[in-house]
């Protein structure tokens, strides 16, 4: 499992070409910056004015000839005619306008516009109003010039069309390169963003799954030394009793030999309980646990579990019966661990010699069962997270303990359709008391003196 | 193509250059400098200011001939142009100071040419950029045969911003007439 997304070989696909796709539209985006500019410092459009201003300027002087001839214009007139017409065709003959007047194919024509403006510079010198002749063939010359710059200035207006189509499909040949890239890079971000978010999704549930194997790992722990601790005391008795029995051997009276037997058999049974709530609690972690309503006689229940106590605590506690059925359902064995493990934190949790009270009645529609002890107590702030699993207050510091066995005690109320209730005063003792519905039970008859045992299977 | 950079160089020539310059700078001085009546023009007149202006030597106009301009105080600006290759060396009289001169106020002058070309430049074009009324071009005097006798001139390569398109239509030449609206 791989915890890193970035180093993902599909992260890693997406992401270069993303890259990629980025430097294209970079480089895209720059043409198209560069093809803008570059004809921003152009004057080619210009071409199309320069020339039309020339063929303007020739006209105008031709007009200023004939008003020579009128004798409305005198020669100053003519002269700043024929100046401004130079100045217009030297503008041509040098710089950026000669390289566009060569490009368009029309530069020999300068060598023409020389002669006719050299001519009328030699003309003015000396022409007379009167002399027709020689002013007509200067216009002549001069509406040719005039007419060369009308075709240059349509060459340029062709040209700069040509050149505005040409850079048009430039535009747009880079402007649907542009947008395909985008769209590309688009696409990839949402790749890229969906294995980002699919590998974290992953990692998440990969982390919930090794979470789980934890939890579930560390509560088998739990329960291993629950258990273990629990089957130490009923193999004790089994142990001493089989002890006594082998070293009185005949001499035992029949009597000892039936109580001792009794005692195996009570902590045998105790044995086969444990198991069975063992299998239980496990299967109640992988949720099947079997919840089965059977006959139970409380008061046997409560005197079993106060048997199963080590006998030095025995005498400890004191159980007090109010108004009660003799019969009602429960599940029994759920029902004996939850009493069992109320009773074991009492002793546990107060000092030797204090009593741990068990008080049991029936309110209206209810049953309630109550362990009251004189012991550390629980701190107020704590009270609320009591049940949850492997929790420990502050005042169960230093004895040994699992964290496991209220959050079993509240799931087995959860199974009866009850809850547990806590009362505690920190210092003074606590009181959990079993509240669940009182279901009556059928038949009356039972073989054994609490409990059906069913088959650990 | 123009992308040659180099150093616009504004190089004053002489004292009375200098006092424009000190004109430019002490405003109170300058208005009191600018309002001294314009004697009328002894030469041929090269540039006419017409318009929203307070001295005047023809009518309603105030008239230079070319001494009554280099008076002013000379400056020298060298740059590319849109319409000759190489950068050209160009001689003249900054144009806010012919304008300080009469007393003009406004926020445009329409240049008009010798061949009746007229295109509009924004006064604030003179105020930021040291534009040139050029009248000599590397040296020579420039005749009305090739762009005299003014050329409004742009100090293009010291200010690359210059260099778009729209103020190739600023660079009148044939300078005939600035009207000040």
């Amino acid at each position: 499992m791989n915890f890193r997304p970035y180093v993902s070989r599909r992260f890693l696909v997406a992401f270069t070409a993303m890259v990629i796709l980025f430097v294209l539209l970079v480089s895209a985006s720059v043409r198209l910056v560069h093809s803008e500019g570059q004809f921003s410092d152009d004057i080619t459009e210009d071409m199309v004015w320069l020339a039309s201003q020339g063929q303007y300027e020739a006209v105008r002087l031709a007009d200023a000839l004939a008003g020579y001839a009128r004798g409305d214009v005198d020669r100053d007139g003519l002269q700043l005619r024929l100046d401004i017409l130079v100045s217009r065709i030297l503008i041509l003959e040098q710089g950026e306008p000669r390289r566009l007047m060569e490009a368009l194919g029309h530069s020999h024509d300068l060598d023409g516009y020389q002669h006719v403006l050299d001519l009328s510079a030699q003309t003015l010198e000396d022409l007379d109003p009167r002399d027709a002749n020689r002013i007509a063939e200067l216009r002549t010359g001069i509406f040719s010039l005039a007419q060369s710059l009308r075709d240059v200035s349509n060459a340029a207006l062709l040209a700069k069309r040509d050149r505005d189509a040409q850079l048009r499909d430039l535009r747009r040949r880079t402007l649907f390169e542009i947008l395909s890239t985008l769209v590309a890079t688009m696409v990839t971000g949402l790749i890229l963003a969906g294995v980002v978010v699919r590998d974290q999704r992953n990692m998440a549930n990969a982390e919930a799954a090794l979470e789980r194997e934890r939890q579930i790992s560390k509560l088998h722990r739990a329960f291993i030394s629950v258990v273990s601790h629990q089957f130490r005391t009923p193999l004790a008795i089994i142990d001493a009793s089989a002890q006594r029995m082998m070293r009185r051997g005949a001499l035992m009276r029949y009597e000892e030999i039936s109580a001792r037997a009794e005692k195996i058999r009570n902590a045998c049974l105790r044995l086969t309980r444990l198991m069975e709530s063992t299998l239980n609690a496990a299967r109640l972690e992988e949720g099947e646990i079997g919840f089965t309503l059977r006959p139970c006689n409380l008061e046997s229940l409560l005197q079993g579990v106060c048997e199963s106590q080590p006998e030095q605590d025995q005498d400890r506690i004191r159980i007090e019966l109010g108004d009660l059925p003799q019969w009602l359902q429960a599940d029994t064995t759920l029902l004996e661990q939850a009493v069992q493990n109320l009773v074991s934190n009492a002793l546990k949790y107060s000092p030797e010699g204090s009593t741990i009270t068990i008080h049991a009645q029936r309110t209206g529609t209810e049953i309630e069962i109550s362990v009251t002890d004189q012991g550390v107590g629980i701190p107020a702030d704590e009270i609320g997270s009591l049940f949850q699993r492997f929790f420990r207050a502050r005042t169960a510091q230093g004895i040994p303990g699992t964290g496991i066995g209220l959050n079993f005690v509240a799931q087995i109320m959860v199974l009866h359709r009850g809850f547990v209730d806590v009362k505690s005063a920190e210092g003074e003792g606590s009181t959990f008391t079993l509240r669940f519905p009182y279901r009556p039970t059928g038949s009356l008859a039972s073989p054994l003196p609490h409990a059906v045992p069913q088959p650990a299977s | 193509m123009f992308k040659k950079k180099r150093w616009v160089t504004v190089r004053k020539l002489g004292p009375r250059i200098a006092l424009a310059g000190l004109a430019a700078l002490a405003p109170g001085w300058s208005a009191a400098y600018a309002l001294d009546p314009l004697p009328p023009p002894q030469g041929t007149v090269i540039l006419v200011v017409s318009g929203n202006i307070e001295v005047t030597n023809a009518g309603e106009n105030a008239e230079f001939d070319r001494e009554m301009l280099y008076a002013l105080g000379m400056s020298q600006v060298e740059t590319t142009t849109s319409w000759t290759d190489d950068t050209q060396v160009f001689e003249g009289v900054l144009a806010r100071l012919v304008l300080d001169r009469v007393g003009a106020s406004g926020t445009q002058l329409v240049a008009t040419a010798l061949n009746d070309f007229v295109a509009p430049v924004p006064m604030s074009d003179l105020q930021k950029y040291d534009v040139l009324l050029a009248t000599i071009m590397n040296g020579k005097q420039m005749e009305i045969s090739d762009k005299g006798p003014i050329w409004i001139v742009y100090p293009r390569n010291d200010n690359p911003e210059l260099q778009d398109t729209k103020y190739n239509d600023r660079w009148v030449w044939q300078l005939r007439e600035l009207r000040v609206e």
